[in-house]
Formats: C-alpha cells, sequence, structure tokens
C-alpha cells in the first residue's frame, strides 16, 4: 500500500484550487452578499465566475496544465488583494459599505489562500504530465 | 479558413484586448476606489484569458476558452434579462440587450470556438 506523502500533497495545486474556491465561494462571496442590492449581484456573478476556473483546473486538468493554470488563475488575484491593500481602498458599492475597506488585518487569510495556490501553481510550473 | 475562423487562440486574444480597453479601462472612473477594485478583477480575467491563449494548447486551450466565456456570456444573459441598474463607472446603465449587443457576440463566439474545439461535441 503506497504511504501518503503529505508534504507532496500539501504542495499539490489541486487541493488548493479546491479549499480555495470553496472558501471564496462561501465566504468571500456568497455570506456577505446583499441580492437586493444590483450592484453587489452583478460583481457577485463575476467573481463567481473564478470559482468555475478553479474547480475545471482542479477536477478536468492535471499535472503540468493544472499547476499553470492555478498559478495564472491565484497569481493575478493575489496581486489585486496585495494592490488594493496597499492602496486601502475604500468599498463603497455594498450596502454595508461604510464598515469596508482594504488593510492587511482583515485579508491575511485570503493572501495565504491565495498565495498558496498560485505558489504551488508556480512550483509545478514545469511539472511532468501525470 | 473555417479553422482558422474558430481558432479560439485568435478569440481568446482578440476578446481579453477589447475587454480590457473597451470594456474596463475607457470606462473606468480611475479617481473612485470602487472602480479600482471592481475594474481591476475584471482585468483579471484578460490575464487568465492570455494565459490561457499563450500557456495551454489544443484541446486544453479550447476547453479553458468554453470554461471562461461561457459563464461570462451566461453572467450577461442574467444581467440583461433581470435589467440591473449598474451604476459604477462614469455612467449610470440599465443592462438590456441592445447596448449589451457586442459583448454578448464575442463572448458568445469565443466559447462557440472554444466547444467546437474542446472535443466535448
Amino acid at each position: 500500500m503506497n504511504e501518503l506523502d503529505y508534504k507532496k500533497e500539501a504542495l499539490n495545486p489541486k487541493w488548493w484550487l479546491i479549499v480555495n474556491a470553496l472558501g471564496h465561494t462561501i465566504i468571500g462571496v456568497l455570506l456577505p452578499m446583499d441580492p437586493d442590492n444590483d450592484n453587489e449581484l452583478m460583481i457577485a456573478g463575476v467573481f463567481l465566475v473564478i470559482t468555475v476556473y478553479m474547480l475545471y483546473a482542479a477536477f478536468l486538468t492535471t499535472g503540468r496544465a493544472q499547476a499553470r493554470l492555478a498559478a495564472v488563475i491565484a497569481g493575478p488575484i493575489w496581486v489585486w488583494f496585495v494592490v488594493c491593500i496597499a492602496l486601502g481602498l475604500e468599498i463603497t458599492y455594498t450596502t454595508d459599505a461604510a464598515t469596508q475597506s482594504f488593510d492587511l488585518a482583515d485579508n491575511v487569510e485570503p493572501l495565504i489562500f491565495w498565495g498558496m495556490t498560485a505558489l504551488t501553481g508556480v512550483l509545478g510550473w514545469n511539472m511532468e504530465d501525470e | 479558413m473555417i479553422d482558422t475562423i474558430l481558432n479560439p487562440q485568435i478569440w481568446l486574444v482578440l476578446v481579453a484586448v477589447v475587454h480590457a480597453v473597451v470594456g474596463v479601462i475607457i470606462p473606468t472612473e480611475w479617481e473612485d476606489d470602487t472602480n479600482k477594485l471592481v475594474s481591476g478583477w475584471f482585468l483579471l480575467t484578460t490575464v487568465t484569458m492570455l494565459g490561457t491563449a499563450f500557456l495551454l494548447e489544443g484541446e486544453e486551450m479550447a476547453r479553458m476558452a468554453v470554461l471562461i466565456a461561457g459563464p461570462v456570456w451566461v453572467w450577461f444573459v442574467i444581467i440583461c434579462a433581470q435589467g440591473l441598474e449598474w451604476n459604477l463607472g462614469k455612467t449610470q446603465m440599465t443592462m438590456n440587450w441592445k447596448e449589451n449587443a457586442p459583448p454578448l457576440v464575442l463572448w458568445g463566439i469565443l466559447a462557440l470556438s472554444g466547444l467546437l474545439g474542446s472535443g466535448w461535441v
């Protein structure tokens, strides 16, 4: 019986893609969304498109293609978070806009999850195809 | 000839550029924080499309083209069908079929070209 190599699995982009897709969809988009606000509804739709990309990459690709997609999908989003935090942007389109702005303390979790997804993708960029 | 016309790579690059320039960069009011962060997010799709066009090939590229363009096309259909009001950016607009015909056609052809090259049909 093969022993599970936890170190290898921890750097497998597939798991990070799945966890990130679920976290992004539920915690990042659906829970904070006000469906009665048209702008929020439209932007939530755009955010959820990323979930489709991630689940496709996780379940319908393997090896090098999967790793490269993980890097291409998650890398720019990590950069997006960094830029939004660095600029201290304020969110004004949501119903509870008064309480929302981008600061580092509130965005540690997404930075870690998107960063790890991108990192595992970069590390597997030239991996042998399965 | 028809293979060239429906080559997903060509459509990925074309739609990526049109989406970035006409759909995002020009209509965005860059002094506004919300505009900056929403438009920044929209531009991520351009990166994903160009990555797909130049880093993947064959059926993998075509399938990713379907995955990228299909949900965006559906998103346009839903917001037009519901007549949602968009009041971010330089002008407020109510989403309707007439004003959104160009993106519907472009994203639709991209999805179609991907579907035809995907091996799924």
